[in-house]
């Protein structure tokens, strides 16, 4: 066969109309061209031989990576993981500098994303967490008298203020603002009870809408 | 509409390609790739067991080695894990994952050509078609023979072509995914395809 530097037929039609056509009957031009007939069957048995391969190429449990790559894609991905920043649980008592007990961003998003994953009408996508900082300045000096001093139980140490901002997406059919808001009661609730800090706003940014 | 959350629903709005489906606890593709992007292990362990057969299979025929299809599938997903934060829109993750891979696949291609030699005994797989018990041995032996054609001819294809006849008819990328994952025009691509199916057909005409 000679070799061609153009995907034209004889009669002028390029191979893509033809090949638009194959799932219907030949127009009359086809039914009589001497180029299109020919291009037709054989696109036509292309089309055959392509479905064939993709639904046995999908179907065939050896054309995928054995598990051990996966499990080195996973553990590549451990050591390289995220965490994001560590939160302080709670806030200095008088006198301290810094807090011992921390806990990632990573951990009170996990919280935050389960609350949502209860409901149905909200997926979380993205969930940033700040910590508010009192901006009065921690109480390294306590205001005077007005503060019993630590009597015999242990001194409190007050959960620390955090701020959360959420991406989300949203059923088609539920009510945005009573999805939202029942959402942000949930997550104040859930993070004050598994995390221990205290929520003060929850910013909830919706990005996209699904169906369910 | 049914409940099970593995399997596949009508096409949805944005993100999701209905061939694949919803996501473990019927999570949005576009979900699961925000929270991969905060750095959720689990979320992008979902998003390596969904594309890991994809991105083998788009490998495998572009190279036709499954140890080099599963360095792609490895370099592709670590590449993932890292460039992540750098994806601006979750919807568009399908593609952007396919414009890795491909990308990978063609970079090997391009090294091997370089290095002139032939994969000489590359690791291929036994991708003979089932033969279905049909008990019609005569047509089982046509169709066997049909895909060796169709997978023969496909690998004489131009690297660039059966690129992009792979990713639009066994991966049903639509043009613009095919354009954006190639890094081409459109008009470039239809091009590349048309030339493939013209080139593809020669070849099964070969082995009648």
């Amino acid at each position: 066969m000679a070799v061609n530097d153009t995907t034209r037929l004889g009669c002028g039609r390029d191979i893509d109309d033809v090949w638009g056509n194959i799932d219907h009957p030949p127009t009359a031009h086809e039914q009589s061209c001497p180029d299109c007939g020919p291009a037709r069957r054989s696109l036509t048995e292309l089309a055959q031989a392509t479905s064939r391969l993709h639904t046995d190429d999908d179907a065939d449990v050896e054309l995928q990576a054995s598990p051990g790559v996966i499990t080195r894609i996973l553990d590549i991905a451990r050591s390289e993981v995220r965490r994001g920043q560590r939160l302080p649980l709670s806030k200095p008592l008088p006198g301290q500098i810094s807090v011992n007990l921390t806990v990632s961003e990573q951990a009170i998003a996990a919280v935050v994303r389960r609350t949502g994953d209860a409901t149905t009408d909200i997926q979380i996508r993205r969930c940033r967490v700040e910590l508010v900082v009192d901006p009065e300045g921690p109480a390294l000096d306590p205001p005077p008298t007005t503060t019993p001093p630590p009597g015999e139980g242990e001194t409190q140490a007050m959960p620390s203020d955090v701020r959360l901002l959420l991406r989300v997406s949203v059923d088609a059919s539920a009510s945005i603002p009573r999805a939202t808001e029942d959402l942000r009661q949930a997550i104040i609730n859930a993070v004050n009870s598994e995390v221990g800090m205290n929520v003060m706003s929850v910013d909830i940014v919706v990005e996209d809408v699904h169906d369910d | 509409m049914v409940s099970d959350g593995e399997s596949t629903g009508p096409r949805e709005r944005g993100s999701d390609h209905g061939v694949l489906g919803r996501f473990p606890g019927g999570l949005a593709e576009a979900t699961v790739v925000g929270r991969a992007q905060d750095g959720d292990l689990s979320s992008f362990e979902m998003l390596v067991r969904r594309y890991q057969g994809p991105v083998f299979r788009l490998a495998y025929r572009m190279l036709s080695d499954r140890g080099e299809a599963e360095d792609v599938v490895q370099d592709t997903m670590v590449s993932v894990w890292r460039k992540l934060p750098s994806l601006a829109e979750p919807a568009a993750f399908h593609r952007w994952i396919y414009q890795i891979a491909t990308r990978r696949c063609l970079g090997v291609l391009r090294t091997r050509s370089r290095r002139k030699t032939d994969a000489a005994d590359p690791e291929v797989l036994d991708t003979e078609p089932a033969t279905q018990a049909t008990g019609d041995p005569q047509g089982a032996a046509q169709y066997a023979a049909q895909l060796r054609g169709l997978d023969q001819a496909l690998q004489q294809l131009p690297d660039e072509q059966r690129a992009c006849w792979i990713l639009r008819e066994l991966h049903e990328l639509t043009y613009p995914e095919i354009a954006y994952a190639m890094n081409l025009p459109l008009s470039t691509v239809r091009g590349r395809i048309a030339r493939a199916r013209q080139n593809l057909t020669k070849g099964l005409n070969a082995w009648r």
